[in-house]
C-alpha cells in the first residue's frame, strides 16, 4: 500500500518535472509560452485592457532598469504616464551586482520585460533573440551621435539612454590656492595643466611638500593623487577607463571601430599608461604594497579636501556634493580635467560614451512593442520625461531634444561641451568592444597588481593586455 | 504500529514533498537538462550535449586548470572549517549547558554573528584585517593562503554560534538519568564524555559536520565580499567559480550549470560517505 | 522539587569553576562581538568617515585633549541621520511587513510540515522513505546558482511570485534542512512512550501532535531560530521569485543603497542592518528562554 502510493507520488514528481521541461523544451517563442502558464493556472490576470489614445498603444510597458539610484524616478515617471495615458507601465530595478541575473530570470518569466538594458556587442550577440530593430523608432531619429547604438546583425540593437564621461576631478580651490599662497609652485594657473608633463610635475610637487602647503594655504592636504585601489571597488577606474583610453589611441591608429572590436590588440600606448599609473602611485599616500586591501576610499579623500586629483566620472558629482555624506568639499570647489596620457595631450578631450543601451524585446507582443516605442518617445519628449531623466535623475541624455532648460545639470557633464568648445575631441569609451570584459579586466588588474604590490614585470602586465585579449576574444566569437 | 501510520501518509508527507517538488526537484532535474544546452534564458536552449562539460577543462584547445584548482582549493578550506568549527563549537556548547553566570547572554552574543549576512560582515572583517595587515604592507589578499585564512576566521565565527545551538539542543536531549547513573557509577569527567555524551551526541555530531560540509562547499558570500577570487583567480571557492563562469564570460551559462552538475556529484559523494561514517556511530536509545 | 535540586547542584559547580570560566566567556564574547559592535558604532557616523575612522569615536586622538576629542566626535557623527535616511530610503517599514509576513508565514509552515515528515520517515522504514530523505539530503548540496534560473521560470509559472507563494517556495527549499535536522532528533526519541499511546487508542495525528511533538520542542525551537534567521536574510530566492515591485524584503531593499559605479551609502547600510538584525535578536532571546524552559519541564517529569 504504502509503496503504491510512494511509487504514485514519485511519478507525479517526474511527470511533473518532464512536464516543465517538455512544455518549455517545444517552446521558444513567447506566445506559446503564455499558453504554458495559463494551462498550469488559468487566473491568468492578462493584460489590463484600457481605453487609451491610439498613439500610446493598447499594450503594457515593462522596463527593466539598470541603475538602482534612478529607481524612485522611474517609478514616479511611470505613474505620470499611467495616469495621463492609461497605460501601465511597470518599472524594475535590478539591485547592484544583480543585473545580469535579473534580466536572465526575467526574460524567461511569461510577462517579459519589454524594455531592457545592455551594455555591449557582446550582449547584442547573446540576446541577439530578443533584440528588436530600433532604427525606425523615434529614440533612433532623436539620438544626436548616432554611433551610440549598438547595431547587429544589419539591425538598430540598441539606443544609449545616457552618456557619461570621466576624466581626472580636481579640487581647483586647493589648486588655486596652491599656486597663490604657496611660493614654490610649479605653475601659475591652472590653466596651464594642459599636458601630462605638467599634471606630472605639479602632482609630484604638491605630493612632495604637503606639509609646507598647508601651513601656506590652511589646507589638510595628505597626497595629490586620491588612492588608486585595486579592489574591486575600484579598479575599473584603471582596468576599463584608463587602459580604454590606451585602447581608443591603439583603435584610432588602427581604424577600427569602438564599438565593434576586433580580435587583436598591440599595447602600443601602455608605455603611458605606464607613466600615467606610476604617477597616480607615486603621488598618492597610500601604500602601493596594500592597494588592493579593499579598505582605501578614494572618494572620501578627496571629499574632505586630503587629495586634488581623483580619476573618476561624472557620476561622482551627486555623491561628492551630497551635503548628506559630510564632505567638505563644495559643488564650487570641483571640476574635471581629460586624463591626459601624453600621446595628443592639444587636442584630447574628456571619455564620454556609455555603457547603457536600451534594447526593446522583438519577442513581446506587437501591441506591447508599439506601447513601449511610444512610451520611449514620451520619454525623451515630454517635459516630465525631460524633467525626470534630467533633474530626478541627474543623467546626460544623447538625444536632441534635450536642450535648453533640459541640458545637463551636471557640473562635470557641462565641461565635456567646454572641452568640445574648445576644439578637443572627446575620447571614445572602448567597453563594448572589450571581449568577455569581466575576464580581460580581472587578468590584466592581477598582473597589474604583481606588478604595483609586489614588484611583478611590466612586461607581464602587456602579456596580460595582450594576449589574454585575443584569448577571450576567440573565446567569444568560437561559435 | 507502523501500519497504523502509513495509512496517513498524505497528510504527514504530501504537503512538504508537493512543496519539495515545485521548490526543489523539478528545477533541479531541468537545472541538469541544461547542462547539456546553451542557453541565454531558461526557454531560450539549443542542445549541445556534452560539450559543456568538455569546455570545463579544455579551453580554446588549452588546458583550463582553474576549475580544478578552485576544487582542491574548496577541498582543503572545508576540511579545516569543518574541523575547527565542530570542536570550537562543542566545547561552548559543553561550557555553555554548565549552567554557569551569565550562559544566557553568553549563547546570545555567540550566535549574533549569524544573524548579519555574510556579505557585509565580511566588509567590516576587511576593515579588520586590513587595520592588522597594513602594519606588515600586507593585504588579505596578498597571497592565496592569507586569503584562506582571513576565510577561515569569518566562517569559524559566523557558524560556530550556529552549531553551538544545535550542539545544545543535543546536549540538552540526553536523559538527565542517564548522566546522573554514570556519575553514581563512579565515572569521572573524561569518561563521562567519552562513553555518554559523545555516543549520546553521534545524530547531532552527524547533523552538524553535515551541515558544516555543505556549508563549506557551498561558502558564497564571503568569498565574493571578502577575496573576491584575488588574487588572480586563486582564492576562488567552486561556488564563486560557478558564478564567474555563469556571469563573466558571456554565453557560458550552460558551462557554469556543467559545473555545478560536477559540483553537485562530488559533494553528495562526500557527504554521503561522511553520513554514513557517523551515523555509524549513533547508539539506538 | 527537581528543579531546586537542579538549582543547589548548579550553584555548587558554580562556586567550584564558574569563576574563572565565567571571566573567559566574558573575555571572548566582548572579542566575539566586536565586528558588531562597529557596524552598530558606524551606523552613527557621517559617510565621509566611516572609512577615515572605522574604529575610533574621534577625527582626533584622546592625547590631544578632551575638548579637542569632543569636537574631533561631533565632527564625525550624525546622530540618526543614518537612520532617517535608512528608513526613507529603502521604505523600510514596508518593506519590514513583507519581510516578518514571510518568515513567520514560512517558518510556521516549514516547522508543522517538516517535523510531520520527519516523524513518518523514520517510523516508516521502506525505500520510499529513505529515498526522501535522501532527496532531502541533496536539496542541501545542491550549489542554489545551479537551480535558481529554472526555479524562478517555474514559481512564474505557477503563480507564486508573491509572499503567500513564496510560503510554498520557502517551505519546498527548506524542507531538506528542516527534514534532516527532525529526523536526527526524532531518532532519539524513544519509542516506546508512543507505541503506548496508539495502544491507548490515539490516532497518529493524535500521538504525533500530543506525544511526539511537545517532547520535540527544543528541536522546534532550533529548527525555526535556524529557518527563520535564512528566510530573514535571504536575497537571491526571494529576489528572483517575488514581484519586487510589489513586495521587496529587507535584504533586498538593502541592495538597492548601492548604486551602479561602485557607491555605496555606507552610513545608511549600516543602520539598515542594525534596524534589520534587531527584530530577529528579540526572537532568539526569547526562543532562547523557551529552550531553557522545555528542559526545564523535561528535568521535572524525569
Amino acid at each position: 500500500m504504502k509503496k503504491k502510493v510512494l511509487s504514485v507520488l514519485c511519478a507525479c514528481t517526474m511527470v511533473f518535472g518532464l512536464a516543465a521541461c517538455g512544455s518549455d523544451a517545444s517552446t521558444s517563442t513567447p506566445a506559446a509560452d503564455a499558453d504554458t502558464s495559463a494551462a498550469v493556472e488559468e487566473t491568468d490576470a492578462g493584460e489590463e485592457e484600457t481605453d487609451a489614445g491610439s498613439a500610446a498603444g493598447t499594450g503594457s510597458v515593462y522596463l527593466l532598469n539598470f541603475k538602482p539610484e534612478t529607481d524612485d524616478a522611474w517609478q514616479a515617471l511611470a505613474k505620470v504616464y499611467t495616469e495621463q495615458t492609461g497605460v501601465e507601465v511597470n518599472v524594475l530595478t535590478a539591485a547592484d551586482g544583480q543585473y545580469k541575473t535579473t534580466l536572465q530570470s526575467e526574460l524567461a518569466k511569461s510577462e517579459a520585460p519589454t524594455i531592457f538594458t545592455i551594455g555591449s556587442n557582446a550582449d547584442c550577440a547573446e540576446y541577439a533573440n530578443y533584440i528588436y530593430d530600433l532604427s525606425d523608432s523615434a529614440l533612433y531619429e532623436h539620438l544626436t551621435d548616432k554611433s551610440l547604438s549598438l547595431s547587429y546583425d544589419g539591425k538598430v540593437a540598441a539606443v544609449a539612454n545616457c552618456y557619461e564621461s570621466y576624466g581626472i576631478i580636481y579640487n581647483k580651490t586647493i589648486l588655486q590656492s596652491y599656486i597663490d599662497n604657496y611660493e614654490g609652485a610649479v605653475i601659475s594657473s591652472i590653466d596651464e595643466i594642459d599636458n601630462f608633463e605638467t599634471l606630472k610635475a605639479v602632482a609630484e610637487d604638491i605630493n612632495a611638500n604637503v606639509d609646507a602647503i598647508n601651513e601656506a594655504c590652511g589646507t589638510e592636504l595628505t597626497e595629490a593623487f586620491a588612492s588608486s585601489g585595486l579592489d574591486s571597488g575600484s579598479n575599473w577606474r584603471f582596468s576599463g577607463h584608463l587602459a580604454g583610453i590606451a585602447l581608443y589611441y591603439e583603435f584610432k591608429d588602427a581604424g577600427c571601430d569602438l564599438i565593434a572590436g576586433q580580435g587583436t590588440v598591440t599595447g602600443d600606448y601602455l608605455d603611458n599608461f605606464k607613466a600615467v599609473w606610476d604617477l597616480y602611485v607615486s603621488t598618492s599616500a597610500a601604500d602601493p604594497a596594500t592597494l588592493d586591501s579593499g579598505a582605501l576610499n578614494a572618494e572620501q579623500e578627496l571629499g574632505l579636501g586630503e587629495a586634488v586629483f581623483y580619476q573618476n566620472g561624472d557620476w561622482e558629482f551627486a555623491a561628492l556634493t551630497n551635503p548628506e555624506n559630510g564632505y567638505t568639499v563644495t559643488a564650487e570647489d570641483l571640476s574635471m580635467m581629460p586624463i591626459y596620457f601624453g600621446v595628443d595631450d592639444a587636442t584630447e578631450g574628456l571619455a564620454v560614451g556609455t555603457e547603457n543601451y536600451w534594447a526593446v524585446n522583438a519577442q513581446a507582443s506587437q501591441e506591447d512593442i508599439d506601447s513601449t516605442l511610444a512610451f520611449l518617445e514620451w520619454v525623451i519628449t515630454s517635459d516630465e520625461g525631460r524633467n525626470a531623466i534630467n533633474k530626478d535623475m541627474g543623467l546626460t541624455a544623447p538625444f536632441d531634444t534635450f536642450t535648453g532648460d533640459f541640458a545637463s545639470q551636471n557640473q562635470f557633464a557641462a565641461k565635456v561641451n567646454d572641452y568640445a568648445a574648445a576644439g578637443k575631441t572627446s575620447v571614445a569609451w572602448s567597453f563594448s568592444a572589450t571581449p568577455a570584459v569581466d575576464d580581460w579586466r580581472a587578468d590584466f588588474i592581477a598582473a597589474l597588481t604583481e606588478y604595483t604590490e609586489r614588484g611583478g614585470s611590466w612586461d607581464d602586465v602587456v602579456t596580460a593586455y595582450v594576449d589574454q585579449w585575443a584569448y577571450y576574444w576567440d573565446l567569444q566569437n568560437a561559435e | 504500529m507502523e501500519k497504523g501510520i502509513r495509512k496517513y501518509c498524505p497528510i504527514f508527507v504530501f504537503p512538504t514533498m508537493i512543496a519539495f517538488a515545485i521548490g526543489f526537484i523539478v528545477p533541479f532535474l531541468y537545472g541538469i537538462f541544461l547542462s547539456f544546452c546553451k542557453f541565454t534564458t531558461v526557454t531560450d536552449w539549443t542542445w549541445v550535449g556534452l560539450q559543456n562539460y568538455t569546455k570545463i577543462f579544455v579551453v580554446n584547445g588549452k588546458v583550463d586548470t582553474s576549475f580544478l584548482h578552485s576544487i582542491w582549493y574548496t577541498a582543503l578550506f572545508t576540511v579545516v572549517s569543518v574541523l575547527i568549527i565542530n570542536v570550537v563549537s562543542f566545547a561552548i556548547a559543553m561550557a555553555l549547558t554548565k549552567g554557569i553566570k551569565g550562559t544566557n547572554l553568553f549563547r546570545t552574543v555567540f550566535f549574533l554573528p549569524n544573524l548579519i549576512g555574510g556579505i557585509v560582515l565580511s566588509y567590516i572583517w576587511l576593515m579588520i584585517f586590513n587595520a592588522i595587515l597594513q602594519n606588515f604592507s600586507k593585504t588579505i589578499v596578498s597571497s592565496q593562503w592569507y586569503a584562506f585564512w582571513g576565510l577561515i576566521v569569518v566562517v569559524c565565527w559566523q557558524q560556530i554560534g550556529y552549531m553551538m545551538i544545535i550542539y545544545i539542543a543535543g546536549i540538552q536531549n540526553i536523559p538527565g538519568d542517564l548522566i546522573e547513573a554514570a556519575k553514581i557509577d563512579g565515572a569521572n569527567a573524561w569518561q563521562l564524555l567519552r562513553k555518554v555524551t559523545l555516543p549520546m551526541l553521534m545524530p547531532t555530531i552527524t547533523i552538524c559536520s553535515f551541515l558544516t560540509l555543505t556549508n563549506g562547499f557551498k561558502l558564497f558570500d564571503q568569498n565574493l565580499a571578502l577575496t573576491g577570487g584575488n588574487p588572480g583567480k586563486s582564492s576562488q571557492l567552486l561556488a564563486l567559480n560557478i558564478y564567474d563562469t555563469m556571469y563573466g564570460t558571456t554565453g557560458w551559462q550552460g558551462v557554469g550549470q556543467a559545473k555545478a552538475v560536477i559540483f553537485f556529484i562530488l559533494v553528495a559523494l562526500i557527504s554521503v560517505a561522511q553520513n554514513k561514517l557517523t551515523t555509524s556511530k549513533e547508539v539506538e536509545s | 522539587m527537581a528543579k531546586h535540586k537542579e538549582q543547589q547542584v548548579s550553584t555548587v559547580r558554580q562556586a567550584k569553576h564558574g569563576g574563572l570560566l565565567t571571566l573567559f566567556f566574558v573575555i571572548l564574547s566582548i572579542a566575539w562581538i566586536f565586528p558588531i559592535l562597529i557596524v552598530v558604532l558606524n551606523s552613527f557616523k557621517l559617510k565621509a568617515y566611516i572609512f577615515r575612522y572605522p574604529f575610533g569615536l574621534s577625527a582626533n586622538s584622546i592625547t590631544d585633549g578632551w575638548d579637542k576629542f569632543i569636537q574631533g566626535a561631533q565632527k564625525i557623527f550624525c546622530g540618526w541621520l543614518n537612520y532617517n535616511n535608512a528608513i526613507t530610503k529603502t521604505n523600510f517599514w514596508s518593506s519590514f511587513g513583507n519581510s516578518l509576513f514571510i518568515t513567520v508565514g514560512s517558518v510556521v509552515v516549514i516547522i508543522l510540515c517538516c517535523s510531520m515528515c520527519a516523524w513518518y520517515i523514520v517510523r516508516v522504514n521502506t525505500k520510499g522513505t529513505k529515498l526522501i530523505y535522501l532527496l532531502c539530503l541533496f536539496s542541501m548540496i545542491v550549489p542554489f546558482q545551479m537551480v535558481m534560473f529554472t526555479l524562478s521560470k517555474f514559481a512564474n509559472m505557477l503563480r507564486l511570485s508573491n509572499p503567500l507563494g513564496i510560503i510554498v517556495v520557502y517551505l519546498g527549499f527548506g524542507a531538506g534542512l528542516a527534514v534532516f535536522m527532525f529526523t536526527g532528533f526524532v531518532k532519539s526519541i524513544s519509542i516506546e512512550i508512543e507505541e503506548a499511546a496508539m495502544i491507548d487508542g490515539c490516532s497518529p495525528l493524535q500521538t504525533f501532535f500530543l506525544v511526539v511533538f511537545p517532547i520535540l520542542k527544543p528541536t522546534v525551537v532550533t529548527v525555526a531560530i535556524l529557518e527563520a534567521m535564512w528566510v530573514w536574510n535571504d536575497f537571491l530566492l526571494p529576489s528572483l521569485v517575488l514581484n519586487i515591485n510589489k513586495y521587496k524584503t529587507i535584504p533586498i531593499a538593502i541592495q538597492y543603497l548601492k548604486q551602479s559605479h561602485g557607491q555605496v551609502d555606507w552610513g545608511a547600510m549600516m543602520a539598515v542592518l542594525v534596524l534589520a538584525i534587531l527584530p530577529i535578536v528579540i526572537f532568539y532571546i526569547a526562543c532562547q528562554k523557551y529552550i531553557i524552559e522545555g528542559v526545564l519541564a523535561g528535568a521535572v517529569k524525569g
